[in-house]
């Protein structure tokens, strides 16, 4: 990473912090719901299994612990990447996008510096507790199982990283539709349970086609040591997906027409 | 009798404008066509899943239960609001000044405004989604008391944007609004049973619930609309259930006309 990007980094973190910090009080509630919000999943999960019943073939622990990568993986990926959703949404519905292409910088590089969402690293927090919490009360993986599940991870973001440029990209042409993250997030409410509850076809539909499965199924299983051919598949459609998005930025950028204002 | 011909008169101009205006839109609430049908196929799996060698769950068979997260979807492109997010706004940026000099009450305006927009919610999101589980899912949305379930939704309808409204008040005590306003969204969705039936949570949780409003939001008028009702180990009659719904319509009205009066002196127009 070049130097002025680190410092870029750096400073859009100090501004993302010292704007939130204006209104304190706001923030630790903001800070606090996001994590909160982020555990309603684990929850119905934990009133399914205290009902008596399961998700076939996983303890409440092995499913906990997907949901807790998926708040892991979203607990980075979401407060690095999808600020950038909103800061194209504001400036395609107000027309100020010129002003980012005219900086000689990467027009990507300085919508996803300015979308920077301090609040957004306590679902991170939540992740990695949450993690630690399931894995506790799991047997220990071995140091293979972390290695493979760090490389999930990785991969899992990259995902993350692709859809969050698919949806700020599609907002240059569809200007002012707030509810992609919808979208989103009704296609991401795959990727948080167990893949023995979809049927067979769709399981390789979300190994290959939009790979779903490495966002929190596959690392979980990574460390519960749990391999099945899916999993390597998943590994070059991850990078296929994330560059198609990338594609897709790039593509959708140059048919920015600056209607708004 | 002539004000309240009045007030129909001004009800349905704020809501043929906000239907004009929120049509060039339409597009975007068609997305409700993917996102409502996708949540619903994650249930399917999920219900299908748990219910497997079990009869019932919280009380549900799995056909309840699949009826149940449909008739919760389509209820909600019938009642959902953001007047929480509106009001606060237009005090924050102290453009409320305007809304105040107009002889009419903004709840009534911005109710206005709800009505129009639900009204092209039930054109452009209501009726395909409903067609969608029909004809997709198999899943016959049909209530079991149409008149019962037309009046409870009509006061969830009621009781959302109220308990919306009263969240958008705070905002005259607080210059910024979204961690409450998360939070309480987050607490009314939880419990109204939008994620989970409300069957499911511990028995005092569920007597607890009676005191507040947020399952008159969803959980009642779903539960109308299967056509029995039980929380808590208590059945009650779906007349009584609605009869109780609008008792709680009254005790939001008293909430949001005393938190308005107690908001409106620290109104001060900043940022006009």
């Amino acid at each position: 990473m070049k130097h002025w990007t680190w410092m870029l980094f750096t400073r859009s973190l100090r501004t993302s912090f010292a704007e939130r910090a204006a209104y304190r009080g706001d923030f630790i509630l903001s800070f606090t719901v996001s994590f909160l919000l982020e555990l309603i999943t684990p929850l119905v999960t934990l009133l399914i299994y205290n009902a008596g019943t399961s998700f076939p073939g996983w303890t409440m622990e092995e499913a906990l612990l997907i949901q807790a990568v998926f708040l892991l993986a979203r607990g980075i990926a979401f407060p690095l990447f999808f600020g950038m959703v909103w800061i194209v949404f504001d400036q395609a519905v107000q027309g100020t996008f010129e002003i980012t292409l005219l900086k000689p910088r990467s027009p990507l590089l300085l919508t996803m510096l300015r979308g920077i969402d301090i609040e957004g690293f306590s679902r991170m927090l939540g992740g990695i507790l949450l993690v630690a919490f399931t894995v506790n009360r799991l047997p220990a993986p071995p140091l293979s199982g972390w290695l493979l599940f760090i490389l999930f991870v990785s991969l899992s973001i990259l995902i993350l990283f692709g859809f969050a440029l698919i949806l700020a990209a599609s907002l240059f042409v569809w200007i002012g539709n707030a509810r992609v993250i919808e979208l989103m997030e009704s296609i991401l409410v795959f990727s948080r349970y167990p893949g023995t509850i979809f049927a067979k076809p769709l399981q390789w539909a979300f190994a290959v086609g939009i790979p779903l499965s490495m966002i929190a199924l596959f690392p979980a299983e990574a460390l519960l040591g749990r391999f099945s051919i899916q999993m390597f598949f998943a590994i070059p459609a991850s990078l296929v997906f994330a560059g198609a998005g990338y594609l897709f930025w790039n593509r959708m950028i140059r048919r920015y027409a600056g209607g708004g204002g | 009798m002539r004000s309240i011909r009045s007030s129909l008169k001004t009800l349905r101009a704020v809501a043929f404008v906000t239907w004009k205006e929120w049509a060039a839109y339409r597009s975007h609430m068609l997305l409700s066509l993917v996102v409502g049908p996708a949540f619903f196929l994650a249930q399917v799996f999920i219900w299908h899943a748990v219910f497997a060698g079990q009869e019932t769950l919280g009380g549900f068979t799995l056909e309840g239960m699949l009826l149940y997260y449909g008739a919760s979807s389509v209820i909600y492109y019938l009642t959902m609001d953001f007047a929480d997010w509106n009001l606060q706004m237009l005090i924050r940026s102290g453009r409320f000044l305007t809304y105040i000099l107009r002889p009419m009450s903004h709840r009534f305006f911005a109710f206005s405004q709800k009505v129009g927009h639900r009204m092209l919610g039930f054109v452009f999101e209501f009726l395909p989604v409903w067609l969608i589980f029909f004809f997709v899912f198999r899943i016959r949305l049909i209530p079991a008391e149409p008149v019962w379930t037309l009046i409870s939704v009509a006061l969830s309808f009621v009781i959302l944007f109220l308990i919306n409204y009263s969240t958008g008040i705070l905002a005259f005590w607080m210059t910024r609004t979204d961690g409450i306003r998360a939070l309480i969204r987050l607490l009314r969705d939880l419990l109204a049973g939008v994620f989970i039936p409300l069957s499911f949570f511990p028995e005092a949780v569920q007597k607890v619930l009676f005191f507040l409003p947020f399952q008159f939001v969803s959980y009642v008028p779903v539960r109308v609309f299967l056509g029995s009702y039980e929380l808590g180990g208590v059945a009650i009659d779906i007349p009584v259930i609605v009869a109780i719904q609008a008792g709680m319509v009254l005790v939001m009205l008293l909430v949001t006309d005393l938190l308005w009066r107690l908001g409106i002196r620290k109104f001060t127009g900043a940022g006009v």
